[in-house]
C-alpha cells in the first residue's frame, strides 16, 4: 500500500516538508543575526485550499521507464518558494533586519505545527492499523 | 533534508560568533599592550564582519567571518613621562580598546550563540518528532 495515495498522510507529509524548509530558513536568519544589510527571509505560507485541491485530483501519469537506455522521467520535487521579508519590525544602522524575539516566536510556532503534523499523521496511521486488526502484527 | 541543513547554518553560526567572541578576548587581553619605544603604535582594536555565503556542496546560505580588519579610530593618550615609549610631551598612545564596548560585543556574541543553540535543539526536536513516527 502506497500511503502517500491517502490524501490526509499526503497533506501531512507536504505540511512537515513545509515546516522542515521553513525551519531551515529561520535557521538561517537567526545564524545571520549579526551579518550587516542581511535581511531576513519567510517561506510563503501554504494554502490550505490549493493543498486540499492537490490532494484530490489525482497524480499525473508518469512515463514509465522500461529500457535502460529510455530518459528517467522527471519527477518534480515540491518546491516552496521563499523571499525576503517586506517590512521587518526594524532595521539596525548596519542594515540588519533581524529581530531574534520575531524569529523565536516564528521558531515555536513551526515547532507546534509540526508536533500536530506529526501527530495527526500517526492518528491517522493508528486508525488503518486498528481497522486492520491490531493483534494480526 | 532540510532539518539537518538547518542544524548545519545554526552551527556555522554558532562557529562564526565564536570567532567572533575570540577576537573580543584578544582584545580585551591587550587593553593595556603599549608600545616599547617612543613613537611606536601600541595594540589596534580588531574588528570582526560576518557575511551570508553560499554553500554549493549544502545548497544553503551560511555564515562566515569575513575579514577580521584593524579599527582606524585614534589611539587613546595618557600623560605618563617616565614610560618608554612616552613622546617629548611625555604622552604614551594606549590602545583605542574601550572595554565597555567589548563587554556589549561580548554580549551580542554569546545572545546570539545562545539563539542558535536553541535553534539546533527544535530542529533536533522536529528530527525526533519524524523518527518517533516509526516507533509504536
Amino acid at each position: 500500500m502506497d500511503l502517500s495515495k491517502l490524501p490526509l498522510l499526503a497533506m501531512a507529509t507536504k505540511r512537515m516538508g513545509w515546516l522542515a524548509r521553513r525551519q531551515e530558513v529561520l535557521s538561517q536568519n537567526v545564524a545571520n543575526a549579526d551579518t550587516p544589510d542581511y535581511v531576513p527571509h519567510d517561506l510563503k505560507a501554504q494554502n490550505f485550499r490549493s493543498m486540499l485541491r492537490a490532494a484530490k485530483s489525482v497524480e499525473p501519469v508518469q512515463m514509465a521507464r522500461t529500457d535502460a537506455a529510455h530518459i528517467e522521467p522527471l519527477r518534480r520535487a515540491p518546491k516552496f518558494s521563499d523571499g525576503k521579508e517586506k517590512d521587518p519590525y526594524e532595521v539596525a544602522p548596519a542594515g540588519n533586519a533581524v529581530v531574534l524575539e520575531e524569529q523565536l516566536m516564528k521558531v515555536s510556532e513551526t515547532q507546534t505545527d509540526y508536533r500536530m503534523a506529526t501527530t495527526l499523521y500517526r492518528k491517522h496511521i493508528n486508525m488503518i492499523k486498528d481497522a486492520l486488526g491490531r493483534h494480526s502484527s | 533534508m532540510d532539518l539537518i541543513k538547518a542544524i548545519q547554518i545554526s552551527a556555522s553560526g554558532m562557529k562564526a560568533q565564536g570567532t567572533r567572541l575570540r577576537v573580543v578576548s584578544e582584545n580585551l587581553a591587550n587593553v593595556n599592550s603599549l608600545a616599547e619605544t617612543p613613537g611606536g603604535e601600541p595594540y589596534r582594536r580588531k574588528t570582526v564582519a560576518f557575511k551570508d555565503v553560499l554553500d554549493r556542496g549544502l545548497q544553503a546560505n551560511l555564515v562566515e567571518v569575513g575579514k577580521i580588519d584593524f579599527d582606524k579610530s585614534d589611539f587613546n593618550k595618557r600623560y605618563d613621562p617616565t614610560h618608554p615609549a612616552a613622546n617629548a610631551e611625555g604622552y604614551v598612545l594606549t590602545p583605542n580598546v574601550n572595554s565597555l564596548i567589548e563587554m556589549m560585543d561580548m554580549r551580542e556574541a554569546q545572545r546570539s550563540y545562545d539563539a542558535n543553540l536553541n535553534m539546533i535543539e527544535s530542529s533536533k526536536r522536529m528530527i525526533e518528532r519524524t523518527i518517533d513516527l516509526m516507533r509504536d
